[in-house]
């Protein structure tokens, strides 16, 4: 199987040379594979945050290597970093992040127009995208007029736009009820079943025990990395 | 991407209606305030113009002039006629190559060439007559209006004809109320003057005026065709003055000076006499130079509150941007470069300035509009100064905005996405 995600040696410190410096990450070795699904577990201050932001392409490590589909992600200049995220990583965040006053429809274009991809071609594959994940009623509607539940569905579509290498979810579940949880979760059990290659971020152990293998990380080690077998049922 | 980029802003403005006019309002005012300044300034450059062009005071008056007696101070001069010879004067030929060499700019030109005074005297009162032999343009000129009849024709002058035109104050002088102006048509009158008899039909009657600027009412004319003045005085047809009027739209400053040019060129070779030209420069000049201090003044006073638009509109878009810095945080997440985010700002920033340099534009056009009608002479707005009025507003759009754009497109999308 193909690594999709190398992480090797990764430190992050802040404030690099200056009296407040602060090490985060003390060297981080992660591979991950494709169509795998990935939880990194941890709680607030373990520096799952930051390691997220790290494979998110949105930050750069201090110190290590990170590979992302044979892409150097070290070496990539602030342009490149956001070509590589367009292109390779769908984004789920907590708080679903939709551009307000603008449609479900043209959310889901958003990846895409970034991409540089046609309008016609954009508003097809969004329509089906938003098929995929339920949302085919309200194409049309505002984050405004859509409850907690449908703005991440609609996320999640977003996030499976530009067909990345991996959705990279952080605390998808965070602002929903259990009910609403559950179908995102089983939203996300589906896109595993169909190929895609899923890395959760959670402080929820339980939430983590859904997944086939589970990371975790104190302090800003890997404490554990443990695959299992998941017998899952919808 | 740039469509998307507009589309992108005219969501945004449309979005924050009144916020977006609120901040337009500088532009608006700016803009609107120049457009119509300019507009009814214009107008009153016109009718001041036209005024002028009334009171004859853009009339210009040629002599040939002794070179050696002339002062170059207008109203204070001397005519020598005693030694001037015909080859000295302006001929018919002359006159007529300037009349077709200015034929576009000429409004009027004048030729006067008297051969007296009379005095008529009836029972209540005496009056004093001017005999004049004029041409066509002489009508024009002294802005003269036919009550009944023709005035000199073309062909009067060259047939040397004995038709007199007169004014109806003459009329009713002469014949007292025994014709109106239509039956005197035709009649003869005879004047004797210098000795000799004068006997005319009267083929024109005009409405008399009074000048404005002398005491000419004791005054009247007969007009008479200027060959039959010429023969009647026993002289060749060759002028020492004539008397011309530029087109109102015509610079008169300019008007002056190419023709002293034109008509100095018959007299390079010639050591005793000159072309010497009189108008009321000075007063036009003055004139001129009031319209554009006032315009200027008026363009600096817009300038400053455009200047003002423009910061109201970084402050806004500063705004704008703190605003929506989840927004560009998200953004840049899902792949919008830096320059991505910096262009949608400034083209937000150029469609706020540009609409709102065109609400001003149209504001300032109707303003303009009824001003300017309101001031008897109506001006018409230039397309050109509402082509600069646009460009210049979008001008602000891109300077006052690019401060703003690009705070927003240096900002670290993983603090933007933490922003609440």
């Amino acid at each position: 199987m193909q690594p999709v995600i190398t992480l090797k040696d990764i430190v992050k410190t802040y404030n690099l040379g200056k009296p407040n410096e602060l090490e985060i990450l003390h060297g981080i070795t992660i591979t991950i594979y494709e169509n795998e699904f990935v939880a990194i577990v941890g709680e607030s201050g373990s520096g799952k945050s930051t390691l997220m932001n790290i494979i998110g392409a949105l930050d750069k490590p201090t110190k290590g290597e990170y590979i992302l589909n044979s892409l150097n992600v070290n070496k990539a200049s602030k342009d490149q970093m956001s070509d590589i995220r367009n292109k390779n990583i769908g984004f789920v965040f907590q708080n679903f992040n939709l551009i307000s006053r603008t449609s479900a429809l043209k959310n889901v274009e958003l990846p895409m127009l970034y991409k540089g991809i046609s309008s016609s071609k954009r508003i097809k594959k969004a329509k089906e995208l938003l098929t995929l994940v339920g949302m085919e009623k309200r194409m049309n509607h505002d984050p405004n007029e859509l409850s907690g539940g449908q703005k991440q569905r609609v996320a999640i579509a977003r996030a499976l736009a530009n067909n990345p290498s991996i959705i990279l979810a952080d605390e998808p579940t965070g602002a929903l009820d259990s009910l609403t949880s559950r179908h995102v979760m089983d939203l996300f059990h589906k896109l595993h079943k169909q190929g895609k290659t899923i890395i959760l971020i959670t402080h929820s152990n339980k939430l983590a025990k859904e997944c086939p293998r589970i990371i975790t990380i104190k302090d800003g080690n890997i404490v554990s990395d443990v695959r299992q077998e998941i017998n899952y049922v919808n | 991407m740039l469509i998307e980029n507009i589309k992108i802003a005219l969501n945004s403005i449309k979005a924050n209606k009144l916020r977006s006019i609120l901040t337009m309002l500088g532009i608006i005012i700016g803009i609107g305030s120049v457009i119509a300044i300019v507009t009814i300034g214009d107008s009153i450059a016109n009718g001041v113009n036209k005024e002028m062009q009334g009171y004859g005071a853009r009339n210009i008056e040629i002599y040939v002039t002794n070179k050696n007696e002339f002062s170059t101070d207008e109203n204070m001069y001397e005519v020598s006629s005693v030694e001037m010879s015909e080859k000295d004067m302006l001929s018919k030929d002359m006159l007529l190559d300037y009349e077709n060499a200015f034929s576009n700019q000429i409004q009027a030109l004048s030729i006067e060439e008297s051969i007296g005074q009379i005095t008529l005297k009836n029972n209540r009162f005496k009056s004093n007559i001017n005999i004049l032999g004029v041409n066509k343009g002489y009508k024009d000129f002294n802005k003269l209006e036919m009550l009944s009849g023709d005035f000199i024709k073309e062909n009067d002058i060259n047939n040397i004809s004995y038709n007199a035109v007169v004014s109806d104050k003459f009329i009713k002088e002469y014949f007292g109320s025994k014709y109106n102006n239509n039956e005197v048509l035709n009649k003869n009158i005879e004047i004797e003057i210098n000795n000799k008899f004068l006997n005319l039909t009267i083929a024109g009657v005009y409405k008399f005026k009074s000048d404005e600027y002398t005491d000419k009412n004791t005054y009247s004319n007969i007009l008479l065709p200027y060959t039959t003045a010429f023969k009647f005085n026993k002289k060749q047809v060759y002028f020492q003055s004539f008397k011309v009027v530029p087109k109102e739209d015509i610079d008169v400053i300019k008007f002056q000076l190419d023709t002293n040019t034109f008509l100095s060129s018959y007299y390079t070779h010639n050591n005793s006499y000159q072309i010497t030209t009189f108008g009321l420069t000075s007063l036009v000049n003055s004139q001129n130079d009031l319209m554009n201090k006032l315009k200027l003044g008026i363009s600096a006073i817009a300038g400053i509150s455009l200047f003002v638009g423009g910061i109201g509109i970084m402050n806004i878009m500063m705004v704008s941007v703190t605003e929506r810095t989840r927004e560009i945080g998200i953004r840049m997440a899902l792949g919008a470069k830096a320059s991505t985010i910096k262009s949608q700002f400034i083209i937000e920033a150029i469609f706020i300035s540009g609409i709102g340099g065109i609400i001003g534009l149209i504001l300032g056009i109707i303003i303009g509009t009824i001003g300017s009608n309101m001031m008897k002479y109506s001006s018409s707005p230039s397309l050109f100064a509402g082509f600069i009025a646009i460009s210049f507003s979008m001008a602000i759009g891109i300077f006052f905005g690019y401060y703003p754009a690009n705070k927003a497109s240096n900002l670290d999308p993983i603090e933007a996405l933490r922003y609440e």
